[in-house]
């Protein structure tokens, strides 16, 4: 498990933060200014860095610049209250992973922690052609899926979206992170568009198979894997 | 210690006037160098022929020839000087008191100041010497004319410097005048409009000139304040009369809570659904005015409105299909805009959900994207109920609901977004008549 810094000023959300990615089980650094934030992000030791926009004394795009002007490549989400498309454009462009805006749900920053840190860790791995969970099974160079031996069909949005699960099994993936990776959009849907997709993937997969393995998570999203 | 001014109206008239006599003291000092060098010219050719004349005679007859020329020479009344001296230095004859001490014979042409005789002041002559077996011979022509020329034009250059002088100032006050008078009316028009009266407009004189071009810019850009203004007003009145059902909701539970005899899980999920319900416009209402102030604008890219369609019809299928409605897509290959995608693609898909949401018993929701006459025209359209016609303007206002009880969610905010999105964009959103149903089409210009 890698080492997370959070750099964030105000002292409430830090707590709120750190407190929650501690109990999920990861080591937690924390940093209250620009200054400090970028002293501890310098040693390049951190997996993750969850950087507040707003800070005292540094802008966080100002850090942001500075870190990846020293080549510190540590994958980078910003949180920030300026939630307008071009603010975030701004902030990806400067050279974050991912842009958060405030207010969010814990869920949702966990979840995106956790992807960046599958990434990574998958960075080095050569490139598979086949991925699994259980007994469900996907071939992706002959684009076929099968359980338990049996073939199932599906749509190539459904390929994608279980492809998408498969490579994050076991993590909580929220709505809009697969509206970003399995659609290539960021807006908001408004009613429950993603949901039914995932209904009727979970239909095809699970039903009339042991264990269930697509799950709903209360208030996040979901996840492929073992039951939980 | 002159301070250059920094008025504009002063710096013209200083400016103006450094033209004019810059202009003519060129012009005059031009004139003064062609003349002098003419009438210098003339002289000096004058002057030349008598010094030849004189030479010729005192190779002939001498000394004493010399003389008697010269004396006859000078009995009229001339501008020339002429002087003969012995080899001791005595004048032999001629109008000149002696021989100038500096000149040297022989000698070219040259300027030199002489006592003639009977003058208690020296003049100015042009001489030429000659050395004359030892006689020395002066022959020269007063350049009183020329000083006269040269008098007269520094009094004409100090007429015209003078006249500068006055054109300057008149032009300048002339300036000042005309032009004040209308600048000083486009500052009342602000001064109005900067102390709280934003319906001011400037009134353009008629003229068509660059101060009604100004006048037309700036009444533009006062119209536009007035507009965001008023926007800023009806999203904070409707923000708050909005937010106020959802927090007395909140508090409601809250208080049910607090009086519980224990917390549960369901407590806290009913409270944070509130929350979200109070977030979600709020964030809808912040892009609608962004989306007016036009924010984003200078980050337009390519979109392909034809590819963003399709994308949507297939992520909006499922979702139709349960409500009882088919998706049909029809756009061309390609269909390139100037744009925010994602912008769009929240448009589109407010429209969409609208349709999904009030279109009941609609079998097809159409979405399609045409090409005609340099506009490109987006369509949602359903054949639900459908919008009456005197009802359409009033359902793109914030928090507008058709059906007075607010029975269905949300806010009333999904398609004044599109619409300040496709205004964002360029182009205007339009809800017609689907016979039956509701056509929501998004205008859009063609990147030229």
């Amino acid at each position: 498990m890698t080492k997370i810094l959070v750099v964030e000023d105000d002292a409430t959300t830090a707590d709120y933060i750190v407190k929650g990615l501690r109990e999920a089980g990861h080591v937690v650094d924390r940093a209250a200014d620009g200054r400090d934030g970028l002293f501890h992000a310098s040693d390049g030791s951190y997996g993750v860095i969850v950087l507040d926009r707003m800070l005292p004394g540094m802008d966080g795009l100002a850090l942001l610049a500075a870190l990846r002007a020293a080549s510190i490549r540590t994958p980078v989400i910003i949180l920030s209250a300026l939630s307008s498309i071009d603010e975030r454009i701004k902030g990806l462009r400067t050279g974050s992973d991912d842009y958060l805006v405030k207010p969010f749900a814990f869920a949702e920053l966990l979840a995106r922690i956790e992807a960046i840190q599958r990434r990574a860790s998958d960075a080095g791995d050569p490139v598979e052609t086949c991925l699994s969970c259980g007994d469900l099974k996907m071939d992706l160079l002959a684009r076929r899926v099968s359980r338990a031996g049996r073939r199932i069909d599906l749509q190539p949005r459904e390929f994608r979206l279980l492809e998408h699960l498969l490579r994050h099994k076991e993590q909580v993936v929220t709505r809009t992170m697969l509206l970003e990776a399995v659609w290539d959009y960021h807006f908001d849907p408004g009613t429950n568009v993603i949901d039914v997709h995932i209904s009727r993937l979970r239909k095809k997969i699970d039903e009339g198979f042991d264990p269930p393995l697509l799950h709903t998570v209360r208030g996040a999203g979901y996840r492929l894997g073992a039951a939980g | 210690m002159l301070r250059w001014p920094r008025s504009t109206i002063a710096r013209f008239a200083i400016l103006s006037f450094l033209v004019l006599a810059l202009s003519n003291i060129a012009l005059l000092w031009y004139v003064f160098r062609a003349t002098s060098r003419q009438i210098e010219a003339d002289l000096v050719e004058l002057v030349s022929a008598e010094q030849e004349a004189i030479t010729d005679v005192f190779d002939r007859e001498g000394p004493k020839g010399t003389i008697a020329l010269i004396e006859e020479e000078l009995r009229a009344p001339a501008q020339q000087v002429l002087l003969l001296v012995g080899p001791d230095g005595r004048v032999l004859a001629g109008n000149a008191q002696g021989w100038p001490p500096t000149l040297a014979a022989p000698s070219a042409w040259r300027h030199i100041d002489l006592y003639r005789a009977g003058a208690e002041r020296p003049e100015r002559f042009g001489v030429v010497a000659t050395n004359l077996r030892g006689y020395r011979l002066l022959v020269g022509h007063s350049l009183d004319e020329q000083q006269h020329l040269a008098r007269t034009l520094m009094n004409s250059l100090i007429g015209a410097l003078g006249l500068a002088l006055v054109l300057g100032l008149g032009g300048a006050w002339a300036l000042a005048h005309f032009i004040g008078a209308r600048v000083r009316v486009i500052a009342d028009v602000a001064g109005a409009v900067a102390r709280g009266n934003l319906s001011q407009r400037i009134e353009p004189s008629g003229a068509g000139d660059a101060f009604d071009a100004l006048a037309d810019a700036l009444n533009a850009m006062l119209a536009r304040i007035e507009a965001l203004v008023d926007e800023l007003r009806m999203v904070t009145d409707g923000l708050a009369h909005d937010l106020r059902s959802p927090l007395m909701r909140l508090r409601a539970r809250i208080d049910r809570a607090r009086a519980a005899p224990c917390l549960d899980a369901a407590t806290f999920e009913a409270i944070d659904a509130e929350v979200d319900r109070m977030l979600a416009p709020l964030e809808t209402a912040l892009e609608i005015s962004r989306a007016e102030a036009g924010i984003g604008r200078d980050r337009f890219t390519t979109v392909d409105v034809a590819a963003l369609m399709r994308d949507l019809g297939e992520m909006y299928a499922p979702l139709a299909e349960e409500h009882g409605m088919t998706v049909r897509v029809s756009a061309p290959p390609q269909a390139i805009i100037l744009g925010l995608r994602d912008l769009l693609a929240q448009a589109l898909a407010n429209a969409i959900d609208n349709a999904l949401k009030h279109a009941t018993g609609s079998p097809e929701l159409r979405l399609s994207v045409v090409e005609v006459d340099e506009r490109i025209r987006l369509m949602v359209e359903d054949h639900g109920p459908g919008i009456p016609a005197n009802r359409r303007a009033f359902a793109l206002q914030r928090f507008a609901r058709l059906d007075a009880a607010r029975s269905t969610e949300g806010a009333g905010l999904g398609l004044t977004l599109a619409a300040a999105i496709t205004r964002m964009h360029g182009g205007q959103l339009i809800l017609s008549d689907n016979r039956p149903g509701l056509s929501v089409i998004f205008d859009l210009p063609c990147p030229r």
